[in-house]
């Protein structure tokens, strides 16, 4: 069974490099160009892993993330957050990203290390009700 | 309108108006700044001269009843009986006069300065929001709407200024994001292609890849330098203060440079004295931090070295930890010393050597050297090297043992600033008045305060009683205020005592090192008004108590 990824972010080109290495490491994809496309794409798909950019446009990341861990299905899902500002002291996403299930990740980023991170969080990652062993 | 006064100053709004920059609007509301504070109105509607008109009749009244007595005296002979009573009726006079006058003067002159003495002093306690009650249609009153005029210009202008720095923060913070999204599409394509994923490279496709990558990473260090510069500045570095055993500290960082150093063909040794058996320290910091200040130190060390050894040799004594980074490396002229540790500044040879670097990996050193309560020297001639010290102070376990010292009523810093809190502070400084002016703000809030002008007498005072703080200013009279740091620094009995040293205004600090190796914990500035010492002494012992919570239930 494939993994389906969502990729957030409103960099175009940014994003298309998430797609590209994810793609060719053996995930599927689909790319939201906001915050507020991603948050309407939550429900479409049995997501495996959420990447999301923090800011933005519209709702941002953090945001996602919150209504994500408030539906049934995206609960425990792994959230790998792309951000290009230092967390230190902001304790407005402490909380948030306490869980071993949402990680950070600093940009300018590595994209080998992105797919790496991509793939031991959905190998770590709680198994949903309803999935069958890949 | 009187013309009372030679320069009529301009209302408090063209002050303020006069203040901002640019088209910006004006961050606090002038409005505010009406009815008694206005000095216009007061020209317009009080009579500057009452007071000197009131003191004027009262002194013509007094003249006249001493001529009228002096009168009666001289027909006193003629007729006594009524010499006698109307003597004793002027007498009596004079004195209700005089007392009348006496009471005026109080009321008019010696209280409302009393008053105004008091509001400036709030004001310089840092209450910005302090203004003098306007006693009446006299000079008094010009003297305190002028004080609550310019008491309005000064907060404005502070406000003013703190939304520029907030500003300057918001500004760095967005434009270090916008510069880091294109470097990640820059940074992430190459390494795209360069790991093949594009398709197979030749040689020299991958090298040149590779030197995008390379600086890549170089401006995304500057952009996290110019980010640490601002934070460390602002004072927004967060410090995670715990002991640190600083021994693993530099083997860690001599273990990940040693690679950078053997490819250059030079030595990289690690050497403690044989006081540090035991391990070295602690040291009170953030470990990550400590880290980064050694790694800066060595990394330099083996940039400016072309051949030869880097040696980091560590000591201690029972105040304070050393550690020096020592090379053979190109060495610095007197001119470079000095503007080593300026933001930007590279020395020249360095430059020339064609290494990269940001200029401000010694300013963010020294920055978290401070935020240690450490201090960094540099020792250095052309072409024999140079030799980096820094020292900080060792951590005793000083929570624990003011605790245990004295045996004190649970208290809360805030929240009742009136009552007293238990915690004792000795205040020694030479100069009654700014000795006086500390020791009334901390009773003000709540701590039990003595103070002693001399160091000889701060010697004294401690050997009676037991303090939780002792504040000394730097230039006591008798004996300085480092030997008197010294003093308390050998005596055992006050090894876990924190000393603050005070530094008065105009004064050249000393260096942060000597200070950091007698022992003292803070150096506090008078200069910016003495709530800075206030606020030392609160941050203080508020850390101790959240140590405290945090340590036991």
């Amino acid at each position: 069974m494939s993994h389906w990824v969502l990729i957030a972010e409103d960099d175009e080109h940014i994003a298309r490099l998430i797609d590209f290495k994810l793609r060719k490491s053996g995930y599927e994809t689909e790319l939201a160009r906001n915050g507020q496309e991603a948050v309407s794409r939550l429900a479409i798909r049995p997501w495996s892993l959420l990447v999301l950019d923090v800011m933005m446009p519209l709702v941002d990341g953090w945001t996602v993330l919150k209504r994500a861990r408030e539906m049934d299905g995206l609960a425990r899902v792994p959230v790998l957050m792309l951000t290009a500002k230092s967390l230190q002291g902001d304790h407005s996403v402490e909380g948030l990203v306490e869980s071993r299930s949402t990680q950070v990740m600093r940009k300018p980023f590595d994209p080998a290390e992105l797919s790496q991170r991509v793939a031991s969080m959905i190998e770590g990652a709680p198994k949903r009700q309803g999935d069958t062993a890949s | 309108m009187r013309k009372g006064y030679g320069v009529c100053p301009p209302p408090p709004s063209c002050l303020v108006k006069n203040l901002t920059i640019g088209r910006r609007p004006v961050l606090c509301d002038s409005g505010q700044v009406g009815g008694q504070f206005n000095l216009q109105y007061l020209n317009n509607r009080l009579s500057p001269g009452n007071l000197g008109i009131q003191l004027v009749i009262a002194g013509v009244c007094f003249v006249a009843l001493s001529l009228v007595r002096l009168g009666l005296g001289s027909v006193s002979a003629v007729d006594l009986r009524h010499g006698a009573a109307l003597r004793a009726a002027t007498g009596v006079g004079m004195i209700l006069l005089f007392g009348f006058m006496l009471y005026r003067l109080y009321v008019s002159i010696i209280k409302p300065i009393e008053r105004l003495s008091l509001t400036i002093q709030d004001y310089r306690n840092g209450n910005f929001g302090a203004r003098a009650r306007i006693s009446g249609r006299n000079e008094i009153g010009y003297l305190e709407a002028s004080f609550n005029d310019l008491a309005e210009t000064t907060s404005n202008l502070v406000n003013e200024l703190r939304a520029l720095d907030l500003l300057k923060s918001e500004f760095l913070s967005t434009v270090s994001h916008e510069l880091r999204t294109p470097l990640t599409s820059i940074g992430g394509y190459a390494r795209l292609l360069r790991d093949g994923d594009a398709g197979p490279l030749n040689e020299t496709q991958a090298e040149f890849l590779g030197i995008i990558e390379t600086n890549v990473a170089r401006l995304s260090g500057l952009i996290n330098d110019l980010l640490d510069v601002e934070k460390l500045e602002s004072g927004r570095m967060q410090v995670d203060y715990r002991p640190q055993e600083l021994r693993s500290v530099l083997k860690e960082c001599v273990e990940t440079l040693g690679v950078l150093a053997s490819r250059k063909g030079l030595k990289l040794d690690l050497v403690f004295s044989s006081d540090c058996a035991n391990g070295l320290g602690p040291v009170l910091g953030d470990r990550d931090q400590l880290l980064r200040i050694f790694v800066n130190l060595i990394s330099n060390a083996i940039k400016y070295t072309p051949s030869g050894w880097v040696r980091v040799e560590a000591s201690q004594s029972p105040l304070g930890v050393t550690v020096r980074v020592r090379d053979t490396g190109v060495g610095l002229s007197a001119e470079e010393r000095e503007r080593l540790f300026r933001k930007f500044y590279r020395a020249k040879s360095g430059l020339t050597s064609g290494e990269g670097g940001s200029g401000l990996g010694l300013v963010i050193t020294r920055g978290l050297v401070e935020a240690h309560q450490g201090g960094i020297e540099v020792e250095s001639e052309p072409g024999q090297g140079t030799v980096f010290t820094v020292t900080f102070p060792r951590a005793v376990d000083r929570a624990d043992q003011n605790f245990r010292q004295l045996e004190r009523p649970r208290s809360k810093l805030e929240g009742r600033p009136s009552s007293d809190n238990g915690f004792r502070i000795l205040i020694a400084d030479p100069e009654t008045d700014k000795r006086i002016l500390i020791k009334r703000a901390l009773l003000q809030k709540g701590f039990l305060v003595d103070d002693v002008p001399t160091g000889r007498q701060l010697i004294r005072r401690m050997e009676q009683e037991d303090y939780n703080l002792v504040l000394v200013e730097l230039g006591l009279s008798d004996i300085s205020g480092l030997e008197a740091l010294q003093a308390i620094r050998r005596n055992p009995r006050w090894a876990g005592l924190p000393v603050f040293m005070m530094l008065d205004e105009a004064a050249n600090p000393p260096p942060r090192a000597i200070l950091a190796s007698c022992g003292a914990d803070q150096l506090v500035g008078k200069y910016r008004g003495i709530g800075g010492v206030v606020d030392a002494v609160i941050s203080h012992f508020q850390q101790l108590e959240t140590n405290r919570s945090e340590a036991g239930p």
